[in-house]
């Protein structure tokens, strides 16, 4: 059966009775899903794989609370179960990366110039270089501040979105990134002046 | 919108530009088998959730019920504090007994 054309209703019918069968089909259709989650919100040392199979594992472990929610699709019940195990796990970590002005690329230099305005106000042309600045800034936040940007500037959801999948308001979510915002802005500039000194 | 959150809009719409191709979405070779099979080696997984919440519900309200009780037992402590011989005589043939 080609994944898109899961019947998941029938199919969480056969997994609450225990069948293996609709459960590994389960998995297979919702992988897409649950990856790409994983991916943007991992901390840097956990392994997506691991991370995919504990969201799964709490998939099927926390089912029978999904069963009283009319009208909430699974996909988004699971969506919000990946967000918030990636958070924990973000949490989890011990420590943040620290960056330093020497570890980055000259391409990422010249777009930290650019964000703390020391360079002219066109922007560098280097994508790449744009989106190894943009995520190492994001990598010094703390996990909440990290999501929210995360969702919000680089996969641009919306606040409401965003609410729904963190079960935030939509002023927290809306005051979170304010913060982060200031909080990245302070980084740059930290490490802007390490160039300095 | 100051002008960091000016710039910061621009990078991170140059950095959307150049998100680096993922690897494949389907989920790799024997990671379904896997999954299911760790999940049914734990059949009492959710009954243990299920206790490791109440457990902490019911903790938060006896640590409630608690406070209230020793907020009413210091309130209750007024100019006269003299024992209640009964009572107590009571309690102490009680404990013997036991």
């Amino acid at each position: 059966m080609p994944p898109d054309a899961l019947d998941v209703p029938a199919c969480l019918e056969r997994v609450r009775r225990q069948d293996g069968e609709a459960a590994r089909a389960l998995v297979e259709h919702l992988y897409p899903l649950v990856i790409k989650i994983v991916r943007a919100h991992r901390p840097r040392r956990m392994a997506e794989e691991d991370l995919a199979q504990e969201v799964f594992l709490k998939m099927f472990t926390r089912l029978e609370q999904y069963q009283g929610r009319e009208g909430v699709p699974f996909e988004h019940w699971l969506s919000r179960l990946a967000v918030t195990t990636c958070l924990d796990a973000l949490r989890a970590e011990k420590r943040r990366p620290e960056w330093r002005y020497a570890d980055l690329a000259d391409p990422e230099r010249e777009w930290l110039e650019f964000f703390t305005g020391e360079a002219p106000a066109a922007a560098p042309t280097d994508a790449m270089g744009a989106r190894e600045m943009v995520e190492k800034l994001i990598s010094l936040l703390p996990p909440d501040d990290r999501l929210v940007i995360t969702l919000l500037d680089l996969q641009e959801r919306s606040i409401a979105d965003i609410s729904a999948l963190t079960g935030w308001s939509v002023s927290l979510v809306k005051v979170r990134a304010f913060r982060a915002r200031r909080k990245m802005r302070d980084h740059a500039l930290k490490l802007q002046k390490e160039f300095k000194l | 919108m100051n002008e960091f959150e000016r710039r910061w809009n621009m990078g991170v719409n140059s950095a959307r530009g150049a998100a680096s191709t993922p690897p494949g979405d389907a989920a790799p070779f024997g990671f379904a088998t896997r999954v299911v099979a760790q999940w049914q080696a734990q059949p009492d997984a959710s009954l243990a959730q299920l206790w490791q919440r109440l457990a902490l519900r019911v903790l938060g309200a006896m640590a409630i019920i608690l406070l209230s009780l020793a907020a009413y037992d210091a309130l209750s402590m007024g100019g006269d504090s003299s024992l209640q011989p009964p009572v107590e005589n009571a309690v102490a043939d009680s404990a013997w007994l036991l």
